[in-house]
Parts: C-alpha cells; structure tokens; sequence
C-alpha cells in the first residue's frame, strides 16, 4: 500500500472512531456537569477544600476562582522546577533555570505546553509527573470548565450564576479526564510506548559511540498530554520519539486522542441546550475545516514541483518527517495538532513546505475552533456562532437570536473583545520581536521564513498550542519572558470575555422562536459560519500570512 | 564567596520572576473589575 493510500485509510478510520464517540462521549460530558448526584471521592475532596458544591457562583466569581487557581499553579510549578534537584527521581538533573522554569510553568498552566527545553535533558521524573503532568489535567480541565459554563449562559435565564468552578473541575477530573487516561494509557503500553521508572542508561554502540538510553512513565504521561489537548512532549522530539510513539498504531492513537473530546464536545452542548442539531451544525463547521486542512497540507507536503531538487529527488517533502509515518502522518497529525490547542509533534513544522507551513499557522490563528482545545475549541466557536447571528441579523433586519438569547450591543461588545484581544497579543508581541534588537539577535533564518517562525512562534503561545517552527531562539531571555506573559494574557484575556457573555446571556429572559428567528441547524448557517471564521481570521492576519509563508512559497 | 554571589543572583531572579507573575495576573484582576464595572 502506498503512503498516501495508507495516509487516507488512516484518516477515514479516525473519522469512523470519532464519529461512533460523537454521541456517548458528548451525552456523558454533558451528564458530569449536569448531574445532581456527586461521587463519595467528590464529596470528600470538597469537604477537605471546604467548598459548598451547591453555591453557585457569578461569572466574575467563577473567573476569579480561575485566576486564583492558576495564579497558585504557576508559583507551585516554578518552585518544583526550581528545587528539581531534591526531588526524588530527579536523575541527577540540576535545578530548571529561573526563566526557562517561569516560561514552562505559565505554559503549562495555560495549556499551551510550549517548551524551551529538551524533556529529558531538563526534567527529573518526579518534576514531570507531580508537576507537569498534574498541570496538564488542570488545565484541560479549566478550558473545558469555562466551556460549560459558557453553555450554562445559554441554558440559564433570570440569573446571574453560572456554576461552582471548583466542583465542575473536580468532575471534570475525576469523571472525565483520569479514566480517559487509564484506558489510553494502558492501549499506548500495549502499542510499546515504555513505563517505567529506571534510570538512564549509558551504554557504547556498535561503532563505538556513547548513547544514553532514557527512562520514564512516558506512555501514562503521553495519554492526558494528547487526551488533555496539552502536547507537551516527555521526550525533546515529542511524538516522534520511539519511546513516546513507536508505531502506526499508536501514532493513530495519539491523534485520535487529541481530537476526541473536542469532537465530542459540540453533542454535549447540543444535549445541554437541548437540542442536538445544534450541536451537529456546530461539529459540521469543525468537521470541515478540519479535512479542508488536512487536504491542503497532504497536497502541499506531496506536490514536489513545489520544493527543491531534494524534494523532486524524494518525490515528497521528506526533510524533517519521521519515515515511519511518511508525509502523510505528517500532514494528518500536524493539521490535527494545529487545529486543536495541542501542540504535539510527529514531525517538524520548520520542515513543512511553505504553504504546508502557511495551513498550520492558518489553522493557529482560527483561533483552533475546528475542534480546538478542551473546551477552548467550544467557547471560541460559540462566540463565532453569535457573529454569525448578528452579521445575519444585520443583513436581513431582525434582531439576532442564538439559542432563545438575544444578541444585542453589549453581548457584540465581549464578542468584539474576544476577537482582539488575541490578535493585539500576538501581533504586538511579534511586531516588538521584529523591531528591536533584542528580539532580532534570536532569528536565525532572516527574510519571510523568520518572520513566519515568529509570527508562530506567538500565534502558537497565545492560542496555547504550543508547536513551535523552531529555526528561532525562543531560550533567549526576550522569548522566554515575552512568552510568558503572552501565554498568560492568551489564556485569561479571551476567557474573562467569554464568561462576561456567558454572564450577560445567563441574565436574559429567553425569547421564543418566531418567524423571523434564523435557524441556526441548517446547512445554511453551518456555510455562513464557515464564511464569518474565515473573513474574521483572513482579514485580521491576511498581511502577516502574505509577508510569511505566502513570499515564501511564491518565492 | 562566588558561589554565594551566584546564588544570591539567582535567587533575585527567583524574586523577578514571581513579581512577573503577580503582575500579570494582577492586571488579569483589573481587568475582570474593569469588565464588572462596564457591565454596571
């Protein structure tokens, strides 16, 4: 079978899985926040915390609660790294560097997972387990919280609460996230990811070169790393690592994992709301945009009139893909961690052709809404769904409606904010890289492909992705603190907005359906909110992609 | 004596990088009262 008829077999049977997922995961998703009943283990940790699980919080107090939280996160995950070489298993490892550990813990409590250091080179077993790891369920579990609770705003009329932030992050924990784990987990260590706790082993080779063979619980760190959206790699070269990903199989896995509860989320929302067809409509915009870039960086890594004479030779764009899975592992994995808040790698990004490259930045700056993040995903596309409305509103001269809620000028306001305010990060952040000095001494590839590793190197912070194109000194003190602060504001900024609509659509009266009301589960308007995130992403980084990737491939 | 000078460097960058990180989400703080207080 050839690599491309493997590549497409590949992806219709994650389709299939996905889609047999779609109905149960969703519906269970929904049943953990919607539930009365909580488990014993539930009860114990909120008596321990002193929390009243019936006190429902007003969206302020919900974000606070966020903030709070995270604020927290961000001291105890620098301390651990800070004092790694006291730590049990920490394999001799010295301490993280102040910078290098203050960018990896704003990463990791965003759920972005970018990494200015090699996994293995820098992390003791215990630093990555009781604090990388334990962050990269947390922070799954806020974006999906802020999700719910954006939800609730729409299921919710005459209030001002949204939900207990720490009760929907305990379940969503508990009930979700941990046994999601186990199972992938234990189907990685069946697939040969490796488990284990020894230490690393120096060893001569054939021809008489020393190597150092590394240890780890890899595989049930690999399992929430891709299940939790989070990508941070236990291994410097992440998901093309063999110990991380040792075959076909798992390399399936990995991607299946990334994209199932953001597949499944839309069905959840679709049964909160109380109907389904809403949920479908959302998962069509997702569905598509997502097989739309697949086929566009398939295309683009296989057409070799489009390389080099290393390309022609190769008969594909071969520099910096892993042979195991080929360029069309590659392009389907890429795609699938760009166009969620993943992260992960099986190849690299750098080495993508110009236009494959230009997807994969394109897809970052979607705002990774088709299926995004853990919950991130959801709340982006349901504030995309209320432009559509208005913008449709607007055009036939009715008043916009989304789910019985009116969409008047201040729930416009917050949607105006969301969307700039991550442009304004990412853009102004670049722009500062690009004009001083500073900035400049970490490029390393001059011209359009160093603008496009900068522009992606913020893009992917701010959207907390956390793939890097790499060729750009990001270790650099500049990148390590200017990355902080913009995983920090792309993570908080958009959801103090979206919780601020959630807020306001909670206190409204529900109008309705009426004659004049746009139904918002047709094909339709699946086809406008396509249109609308393309305009919206088009029109805002048009100018960076042209100067980037675009020169670079018309070159 | 070096070793001292080092640590107390380091140690100073301790107290940076956690003032950076009261600041940032000092300011995410204000911004969420700011949001409040145009909602009213």
């Amino acid at each position: 079978m050839s690599s491309t008829a493997a590549g497409w077999l590949q992806f219709a049977l994650l389709v299939a899985a996905l889609a047999a997922c779609y109905v149960p995961l969703g519906n269970y998703i929904a049943r953990i926040f919607t539930s009365d009943k909580d488990w014993r283990v539930e009860r114990g940790f909120y008596k321990l915390i002193g929390i009243d699980r019936t006190a429902d919080q007003k969206w302020s107090v919900y974000l606070r609660s966020i903030l709070a939280f995270s604020f927290i996160s961000v001291l105890f995950l620098y301390g651990i790294q800070r004092l790694q070489q006291y730590l049990p298993y920490s394999q001799g490892l010295p301490a993280v560097t102040p910078d290098t550990a203050w960018n990896t813990a704003a990463s990791f409590v965003t759920n972005t997972n970018w990494q200015n250091y090699a996994g293995e080179a820098t992390m003791g077993y215990v630093t990555q387990m009781s604090g990388l790891v334990v962050q990269q369920f947390l922070s799954a579990a806020v974006g999906l919280c802020v999700a719910i609770a954006m939800i609730r705003g729409f299921t919710r009329s005459r209030t001002d609460k949204l939900g207990n932030f720490w009760v929907d992050v305990t379940r969503c924990v508990i009930r979700l996230l941990i046994p999601l784990s186990i199972v992938i987990g234990l189907i990685l260590i069946a697939g040969g990811a490796i488990e284990n706790f020894t230490a690393y082993h120096s060893i001569t080779t054939l021809s008489g070169a020393h190597q150092t063979i590394v240890g780890g619980p890899v595989a049930s760190s690999e399992a929430i790393k891709d299940l939790g959206n989070n990508g941070g790699g236990w291994f410097n070269t992440n998901a093309a690592h063999p110990f991380e990903n040792p075959n076909p199989f798992t390399d399936w896995l990995i991607i299946f994992s990334l994209l199932l509860i953001p597949f499944s989320t839309p069905r959840a929302f679709g049964k909160m709301v109380g109907d389904n067809r809403q949920g479908y409509a959302l998962v069509a915009v997702m569905v598509i945009i997502w097989a739309a870039a697949v086929g566009g960086m398939s295309f683009f890594e296989a057409h070799t009139s489009l390389g080099g004479t290393a390309t022609v030779l190769a008969g594909h764009a071969a520099e910096g893909t892993e042979v195991r899975f080929g360029t069309p592992g590659c392009s389907l994995f890429a795609v699938s961690t760009t166009v969620t808040s993943t992260g992960s790698v099986n190849c690299f990004h750098d080495s993508l052709t110009p236009f494959g490259g230009g997807i994969a930045l394109f897809d970052i700056a979607l705002g990774e809404i088709a299926p995004g993040g853990i919950g991130a995903g959801m709340y982006g596309i349901l504030i995309l769904a209320v432009v559509t409305v208005f913008v449709a509103g607007l055009m036939v001269g009715r008043t916009p409606e989304y789910i019985g809620k009116k969409i008047r000028p201040v729930e416009m306001k917050y949607a105006a904010l969301y969307f700039l305010s991550l442009p304004v990060i990412i853009l102004t952040a670049s722009g500062l890289s690009i004009g001083t000095h500073i900035g400049q001494d970490a490029i390393f590839n001059p011209g359009p492909h160093g603008l496009t590793e900068i522009v992606y190197a913020f893009a992917s912070e701010a959207n907390n992705n956390g793939s890097a194109f790499a060729g750009l000194g990001t270790a650099a003190p500049w990148y390590q603190v200017m990355g902080g602060f913009v995983m920090l504001f792309g993570r908080f900024m958009p959801e103090i907005f979206a919780l601020g609509l959630a807020g306001s659509l909670a206190r409204q009266q529900p109008v309705p359906a009426s004659a004049g009301t746009l139904d918002t589960r047709t094909p339709l308007f699946t086809g406008m909110l396509i249109g609308v995130v393309l305009i919206l992403v088009g029109l805002t980084y048009f100018p960076a992609l042209a100067l980037g990737p675009f020169a670079e491939g018309l070159h | 004596m070096g070793w001292f000078r080092a640590s107390e460097e380091v140690f100073m960058l301790d107290l940076v990088f956690i003032a950076a990180t009261i600041v940032a989400f000092g300011v995410l703080w204000l911004l969420v009262k700011g949001v409040e207080r145009f909602e009213r």
